[in-house]
């Protein structure tokens, strides 16, 4: 049994708890800092989770200017209501489910629904290694992707992006998106699915 | 023997579903050892699933590696910048306070649409600028049927009702004081059909003998329980609009039930208002 388990390749959630963890609960310090008065707190917050904010917000919204404002909001939208932070909640989940919700009213808004612009993905993507054909290359193909995860209907872009891009487990993303684990698992399964078609639709499925 | 095959088929079918719906996982490494290792076992056999598998992997692979890099620099200035900025202010009305409000605009409009006189085409609301009484109704039948001759009316008492008809420019389209009542609390039933109104004016200016015709059809009318009237010559029916007459207006509202034809010979009226002209004096 123990030399099955070996052999088995290491688990998303695995991989990842531990980290969790420990960012957890210096979030929750950071915060309780910030609710005693002390604002610069909210600064680290930031620092400490923007990265994967964009990256969300890029994933859903698609445009790279969107995804900053879109970033910048749910930050302020954030910053305003701690008050309501339910102490013993995990900041990031609480945070992320506030960027979710902003992205998908960026993309409702009109100025949203107009097409990603071929030079916006360049420069989300300022990975210049490995020479300028590989680099053709790379833009090319995450280009593609950006299509067909624009493609995804919403209700599953949203789990894609929280899964791949902001590394949650099922149990973050059920906690995010308000919905039991189950529910989560089958809702991931369908996007996954939905996506594998939209990438075979693009020409990149059967190489 | 067939049978057996068919029962390996069927078997092997539902295995592929089950292995679909965990290949997401299983690319993931989200799955169990046990059941990582039966995935792997059933997709070293089976062709199909291994493609799908294969597709899915590249797919999730290549949106992986897509993942955007971090947040620009300035992101954090841009925060800073957001949060000196004036937040608008929204004004959030209490659930109790909403609620209150919905239903009194709700019962303002209950109230307005069983007031309105279009919901009752047979019944005749009465213009009254100060509620006439009986002698000035009847008064005003009087002056109408003689408008030349209200100094015949020998009683003063009367005649001062006739000069204050006159002023209220009202003709009653009732015998008495209680049927105008009676009307005014009477309430029909809505029809079922929707009713369509005509605007009826005289074709030319008033004169005193269309008035006199006017006061004629309201008399007639409220003889007749305003149930029929029949259009006399000289009177123009306009539909869905209406007509202003230059010196005084006559607006008789009519309803009929469409699909008759286009203009019935019997109509059901409606008098509201006959304006006392200023006209035929020497």
């Amino acid at each position: 049994m123990r030399a099955q388990e070996q052999t088995c390749p290491l688990r998303w959630s695995d991989a990842m708890s531990c980290e969790r963890t420990a960012a957890t609960d210096a979030d929750g310090e950071l915060v309780s800092r910030f609710l005693a008065g002390d604002r610069s707190a909210f600064d680290v917050l930031f620092l400490r989770h923007q990265d994967y904010v964009y990256r969300i917000a890029v994933g859903i919204v698609g445009d790279p200017e969107d995804a900053q404002d879109v970033a910048q909001n749910a930050f302020l939208q954030a910053y305003r209501s701690m008050g309501s932070f339910r102490r013993g909640a995990r900041f990031a989940t609480w945070l992320y489910r506030i960027v979710v919700n902003c992205a998908v009213d960026a993309l409702r808004s009109a100025k949203s629904r107009r097409a990603v612009p071929l030079d916006s993905v360049a420069r989300v993507l300022p990975d210049t290694s490995g020479g300028p054909e590989a680099v053709a290359e790379r833009h090319s193909r995450d280009w593609i992707v950006r299509r067909a995860l624009a493609a995804v209907p919403i209700q599953y872009r949203d789990i894609l992006v929280l899964r791949y891009y902001g590394d949650l487990s099922l149990e973050e993303i059920a906690e995010v998106l308000k919905c039991s684990v189950p529910a989560a698992k089958v809702r991931l399964h369908r996007a996954r699915i939905a996506f594998k078609e939209r990438f075979a639709d693009l020409g990149l499925g059967d190489e | 023997m067939r049978i057996l095959a068919l029962e390996m088929n069927k078997m092997q079918i539902s295995r592929c579903k089950e292995v679909r719906d965990r290949l997401g996982a299983y690319v993931d490494g989200d799955v169990p050892a046990a059941e990582h290792e039966l995935i792997a076992r059933h997709l070293r056999i089976c062709a199909e699933c291994r493609r799908e598998e294969q597709a899915l992997r590249r797919a999730l692979e290549a949106l992986k590696s897509s993942r955007p890099d971090g947040a620009p620099d300035s992101l954090l200035a841009r925060f800073h910048a957001g949060l000196a900025e004036p937040q608008p202010v929204i004004l959030r009305v209490p659930l109790m306070a909403r609620t209150a409000v919905g239903l009194a605009t709700a019962l303002v409009l209950i109230t307005l649409v069983w007031a309105l006189p279009w919901r009752a085409p047979n019944h005749a609301p009465i213009t009254t600028q100060r509620g006439p009484s009986t002698t000035a109704f009847r008064a005003a039948d009087a002056g109408a049927r003689a408008p030349r001759a209200s100094s015949s009316v020998k009683s003063p008492r009367l005649r001062r009702r006739v000069a204050s008809a006159a002023a209220l420019n009202v003709v009653s389209p009732h015998r008495t004081e209680p049927e105008a009542r009676s009307a005014r609390l009477y309430r029909p039933k809505r029809h079922r059909e929707p009713a369509h109104f005509l605007d009826v004016v005289p074709a030319v200016g008033p004169t005193a003998r269309q008035q006199l015709a006017a006061s004629a059809m309201a008399k007639e009318a409220s003889e007749a329980n305003m149930r029929s009237l029949t259009l006399e010559d000289g009177y123009i029916p306009v539909r869905q609009e209406r007509v202003r007459v230059d010196h005084g207006m006559i607006e008789i509202r009519t309803a009929y039930r469409p699909g008759v034809g286009e203009f019935p010979s019997a109509v059901n009226v409606n008098v509201r208002a006959v304006r006392t002209p200023e006209v035929d004096r020497p």
